[in-house]
């Protein structure tokens, strides 16, 4: 690893932020509309990821209590009280198991 | 006169809400780049563990590339990989445009705070969403910065490693609810999990793009009015 291959993985990176935002294309309706619907669904997507450790292992039961009680919190769309159910999950899992 | 103050009152406030909604999000990029410093410094050392959280800025590129040197992988992978685990970025750039002020230069300075936590906080609401990116994104910079450089100097943190590997997935879920707004949006959340699973178990070498993939899937059918 050296400072020049850190400088070519950061433009790749910023590259990668900045392409879509400094597009000067413009977004059908219809597109946009499409696009307004992926957030949630990609955020849930790499929640889900985490459900599994490395290669195909099932994630610690700390972290799928974690993930369990926090799905719970989700009609109270609420970050903080998202994150204080997992780390509770969590809390309790690591205690009892 | 008065109308100004009341104005500056008004933005102060606003910039308060957002720190408050954003110090959750930060605290757990916190967390998180203490555990990257602490692992980063022991493959390749002190300056360029910093150089990297500088100029990388990127959870996600940044501990696959702890993987990736760990397992012996050479440039050309290392490369690769940051193409791969970035493509969210292009989805996520592309959600917040329409959000964001119009100059090249304003553009390029939001495109710095792009990243997964700093867009769904954002996104909570759309009216406030330019700010949020702003003010969530220098704060989550700097917990990345503070976090790194104190993982570096506190040595081997192997306890925070379990309760990172859970806040980060909690943080999704959390950041999913704020993003949420439709009546089939928990239909969708309930499709997105399960096809996130299968893929992840049936497809594993899809690896990073699995929540690409899933995302742009079930978002595309349309309701049917």
């Amino acid at each position: 690893m050296s400072l020049m291959l850190i400088v070519a993985i950061a433009a790749l990176t910023y590259a990668s932020r900045a392409l879509p935002i400094l597009s000067p294309l413009p977004l059908s309706e219809r597109l946009q509309e499409h696009m307004n619907r992926v957030p949630p669904l990609l955020f849930i997507s790499l929640a889900a990821m985490s459900l599994f450790g490395d290669g195909s292992q099932i994630a610690p039961p700390t972290t799928l209590a974690a993930i369990a009680v926090a799905l719970c919190t989700m009609p109270f769309r609420s970050l903080l009280i998202t994150l204080i159910g997992g780390l509770s999950g969590y809390a309790l899992a690591s205690w009892f198991l | 006169m008065q109308t100004h103050l009341r104005r500056w009152a008004s933005v102060q406030r606003g910039a308060a809400r957002t720190v408050l909604l954003s110090l959750p999000v930060a605290a757990a990029i916190f967390v998180f780049g203490t555990i990257f410093g602490s692992l980063s410094e022991s493959l390749i050392g002190p300056e360029l563990t910093v150089a990297a959280s500088l100029l990388i800025w990127s959870g996600v590129v940044q501990f696959s590339l702890v993987g990736l040197i760990m397992a012996g992988a050479g440039p050309t992978a290392l490369l690769l990989t940051t193409l791969v685990v970035n493509m969210r970025n292009l989805l996520l750039g592309t959600i917040i445009r329409p959000l964001v002020p119009r100059g090249p230069l304003q553009r390029a300075l939001r495109a710095w705070f792009l990243i997964d936590e700093t867009v769904g906080l954002a996104l909570a609401d759309k009216q406030t969403a330019d700010r949020t990116l702003l003010v969530s994104g220098a704060l989550c910079y700097l917990s990345w910065i503070a976090g790194t450089v104190i993982g570096m100097l506190s040595g081997s943190l192997a306890e925070l490693r379990g309760v990172a590997e859970a806040v980060f997935p909690v943080l999704f879920v959390g950041l999913a609810a704020l993003s949420a707004s439709g009546q089939d949006a928990w239909l969708r959340i309930g499709a997105a999990i399960t096809l996130t699973i299968l893929a992840r178990l049936l497809l594993p070498g899809l690896g990073g793009l699995i929540p690409v993939v899933v995302a742009l899937l079930v978002a595309y059918p349309e309701k049917r009015s």
